[in-house]
């Protein structure tokens, strides 16, 4: 094989491996033997697409059809994108360095908000029209997905269709309808006609918007006969028995996350009110332990990793935890492989686990109490009290540790200076914990690096009415945190605010937000994510030149009547439930989570999961 | 019941008085030219878990694999005579080491050779001491220019060249660095063969020979239009060099052929 891309190009760009592929793994197929050529686009750079379990899931998903050749695609880092351009070279997969334009369909994933204008970027590149409505027939179809498509909106204008909810589910089916179409000489616009019959297609074409006078959406409303009013997520309701692959594709340069994950549950059990994933992944659906260790053996045998790392939404809620961590000590720690174990509720059970996973003098707790009091975690339905944290703490201390990282979040609805202070003080009486000791079992000193975030309110959670803090403000309360830190032995860091005001004019956005990602693309915005790349001058810029007022979507306090731009959207949890949410959060009211008892969330529509464990 | 940290580490191991060591030599071809040497480093680590082979570890919590590399590579050079140590935890075939490796390898990366090493041998990397390669410059180079100018180029008592080190970049005289340079084109497409001193005392890279040679011959230098091949590396044995993989052996394995 020789690549098409010239090596002249190749020497003179950064990291050149992040475009030549050949990964242990990698799947090879004839194009011309195939129905169909898909396209898996990741619009990030090639480590951290590589990193993502959903592409080694649905590439061998889709590459396990005969008919079907899935070739991946990445965002060309800025020295590639201006060699490309400046070359003519347009985008090309990674398994046959094809270009874009040939393919049936590209499928990005929606990850994060601010890879939205690297989706433009690589519509451009690969010489497809960036709207929907410009593209031929010859152009292959722009499909959307994964977990940001919940509010697929902003991106409406760019897309001929949006996924709604696991791939696995539907896939089949939509590719073999799109080769029985092909074969009857069908159109595309016919294929996308017929996918109307899915419920969890979302073709944005069908669907009219118009605006209120305050800007407010006055209505919406299907075009076409067979357009449901309300498009609802698939899952996969049996965990155990759904495609899982054998294999997983392995990098030959560094990538971000370089290890064999196990997947142990989709969903969360908890309901933290600020966290969409906690309610658009409804309900829990588990693996049992026998399943993930079996995974385990395959993929460990087919990548050779030396890692293996478990994740979920929160590792300690796995109702076969102990069984499975147990399981993969004894399996696979004679082999010299590492387990590593994120977001562990810190208890005996965990710290012990983890002394034997890591080295204790090398690695920090981690707690995520997320606001600064009681009453702040009660209004977000965080369940993690300090004395908890502190009991958590002091039994760490007496196994060794020094160090304890705390995340935080500022701009929570109802916050009050009181919270805020309240990061300072918990982060001191930590260290207070620590000097408890007695001084022969504190060698070293402590650390504790408490950090904060600014809260970005999601669409489908209960915070989805209310109001972001604007960058200025942010600002300032990271200010009071900072001068309550006094101690020495703490460190404060607080995120990018602009990032975050801009995260939550797009999260919450409209289609009118697509004229904003296009024209701040055309001033070239790319790779926002990356604080380097970020331009916030450039995105103000962009809503300027359209007319459109970022405070509108981020800043403001919308009415339980107003019509939210995703409401034509199901994710299974109910708008009255997230309603009541809301109402209990400002009355600093808890929620028990779904294994203390259901609460009705809506979600038990699906017919599976934890739902079910009730009766 | 309480456990020490000691007892929860299996992966604590006593070392083997005798060490079991092989010199395995392995090409990188077109499709792995990209990659980088930790890199390569890193898929061997996975090929050797992948094909079981009973790899030897160090101590310590994080234990790692016993292997070592000789000379990287620059990006976009391919080879066929790469080395790498490795040190397994028995004596097992040399055979079954290439065979195994062999089927879980990426395209473009084979092993040629695996040579069981006496173990007073010296480490590839601090043995080698030369390096041969055939480049393949751009067309403005022909190869009736090559035959008219090589003679005078190796003539000269010295070339100074502008050599970049780790921290700065120093005019140094590249001559006593090429053992050999031929001129071997066949037909139009232009080649040219070089021996170089390489290791850690005397490194030259065919690359600076070339943009040397282009100077001299007054063809403006296309660093990017280059192709680089290695052919093989080289050890100082008495007063001459050779092959990393020959004369280490200990005699329980056949020699390279
Ligand atoms: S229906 Fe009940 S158990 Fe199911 S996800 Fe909702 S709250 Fe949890």
């Amino acid at each position: 094989m020789k690549n098409k891309i010239p090596d002249e190009i190749l020497l003179q760009v950064e990291k050149p491996g992040r475009y030549t592929g050949n990964e242990i793994n990698m799947v090879i197929k004839d194009p011309k033997q195939v129905d169909i050529r898909f396209g898996f686009c990741f619009p990030d750079v090639y480590e951290v697409g590589m990193s993502h379990l959903g592409l080694q899931i649905l590439y061998f998903f889709l590459n396990r059809r005969e008919d079907t050749y899935c070739e991946r695609f990445f965002a060309p880092w800025t020295d590639m994108d201006a060699m490309m351009r400046e070359r003519e070279i347009p985008l090309f997969s990674i398994e046959t360095q094809d270009s874009a334009k040939e393919f049936d369909f590209l499928a990005f994933t929606l990850q994060y908000e601010m890879s939205y204008t690297n989706i433009l970027n690589m519509l451009d590149l690969g010489g497809v029209p960036l709207y929907a409505k410009d593209r031929k027939e010859s152009d292959p179809l722009v499909i959307c997905g994964g977990s940001c498509a919940y509010n697929p909106e902003p991106l409406a204008d760019f897309v001929d269709f949006f996924y709604l909810g696991e791939g696995e589910v539907l896939y089949d089916d939509i590719l073999e309808l799109y080769k029985q179409n092909k074969k009857n000489g069908g159109t595309k616009a016919e294929f996308l006609e017929k996918l109307l019959d899915f419920d969890s297609i979302y073709i944005p074409k069908y669907y009219d918007v118009t605006y209120k006078k305050n800007g407010e959406i006055a209505s919406f409303t299907p075009n076409h006969l067979k357009a449901r009013k309300v498009l609802k997520k698939t899952i996969v309701t049996d965990m155990d028995h759904v495609f899982y692959p054998e294999k997983q594709l392995v990098p030959l340069i560094d990538v971000v996350h370089d290890r064999v994950t196990l997947e142990l549950f989709r969903g969360c059990i908890r309901g933290c009110r600020f966290c969409q994933a906690g309610f658009v992944y409804r309900p829990v659906r588990e693996k049992t332990a026998e399943t993930l260790l079996k995974q385990a053996r395959n993929l460990v045998e087919a990548s050779g990793h030396e890692e293996i790392s478990l994740i979920s939404l929160s590792t300690s809620d796995y109702t076969c935890f102990p069984q499975l961590a147990n399981g993969l000590l004894d399996e696979f720690s004679k082999d010299s492989i590492n387990i590593s174990l994120p977001s562990l509720r810190i208890d005996a059970f965990s710290l012990d686990l983890m002394q034997k996973v890591q080295e204790v003098r090398k690695s920090s707790l981690t707690f995520a109490p997320e606001a600064g009091t009681q009453r702040l975690r009660d209004v977000i339905n965080k369940n993690l009290s300090e004395e908890e944290i502190l009991r958590g703490s002091a039994l760490a201390f007496e196994g060794g540790w020094n160090r304890v990282k705390l995340y935080f979040m500022i701009g929570l609805p109802t916050e009050t200076e009181e919270d805020l202070i309240g990061i300072a003080t918990l982060s001191e009486k930590i260290v207070e914990t620590y000097y408890k000791l007695s001084k022969e079992k504190r060698p070293r000193p402590v650390q504790v690096v408490a950090s904060s975030s600014c809260f970005v309110p999601k669409p489908f959670t209960p915070f989805q009415w209310d109001a972001q803090d604007t960058h200025m403000e942010f600002l300032e309360k990271a200010k009071i945190v900072k001068k309550h830190i006094t101690k020495k032995q703490i460190k404060y860091n607080y995120h990018e605010a602009k990032l975050s005001s801009l995260e939550g004019a797009l999260a919450r956005g409209d289609r009118r937000i697509g004229k904003v990602l296009h024209r701040a693309w055309e001033l070239g915005c790319v790779f926002d994510g990356w604080s380097d790349l970020f331009d916030y001058n450039k995105w103000m810029q962009a809503f300027e030149d359209t007319g459109i007022d970022p405070a509108f979507y981020a800043n403001r306090e919308r009415s339980y009547d107003e019509i939210l731009p995703w409401d034509h959207i199901s994710v299974g949890v109910t708008k009255a439930f997230l309603m009541q949410e809301r109402e209990k959060a400002l009355k600093a009211q808890v929620t028990p989570n779904c294994r203390q008892d259901c609460s009705h969330c809506g979600a038990k529509s699906f017919g599976g999961g934890i739902c079910y464990d009730y009766n | 019941m309480t456990t020490t940290e000691k007892d929860y580490n299996p992966k604590a191991f006593t070392p083997p008085k005798e060490r079991f060591l092989y010199r395995v030599k392995f090409t990188k071809g077109e499709e792995v030219k990209f990659i980088g040497h930790l890199d390569i480093m890193r898929l061997f680590q996975r090929a050797i878990k992948r094909a079981k082979l009973p790899v030897a570890y160090s101590q310590g919590f994080n234990p790692h694999q016993l292997l070592s590399f000789a000379s990287p590579l620059t990006l976009g050079t391919t080879s066929e005579g790469e080395y790498g140590d490795f040190e397994m935890a028995r004596k097992i075939n040399p055979q079954t080491l290439v065979d195994s490796l062999n089927e879980v390898l990426p395209r473009g990366v084979r092993v040629i050779s695996a040579v069981p090493m006496k173990n007073q041998a010296e480490k590839a990397m601090a043995a080698m001491a030369g390096a041969e390669y055939i480049i393949y410059p751009e067309e403005s180079m022909t190869p009736n220019i090559i035959e008219a100018h090589l003679d005078g180029f190796l003539k000269q008592q010295e070339i100074i060249m502008m050599k970049k080190t780790k921290k700065d970049t120093k005019a140094t005289d590249i001559r006593q660095d090429i053992f050999d340079m031929k001129h071997i084109s066949d037909g139009k497409e232009p080649k040219i063969y070089v021996f170089l001193a390489a290791g850690s005392q005397r490194n030259l890279k065919p690359s600076l020979v070339m943009e040397a040679f282009y100077q001299y011959v007054g063809l403006e230098f296309f660093p990017y239009r280059i192709k680089y091949h290695r052919l093989e590396l080289y050890r100082k044995e008495g007063d001459t060099l050779v092959p990393l993989s020959e004369g280490i052996s200990d005699g329980n394995g056949a020699e390279p052929v």
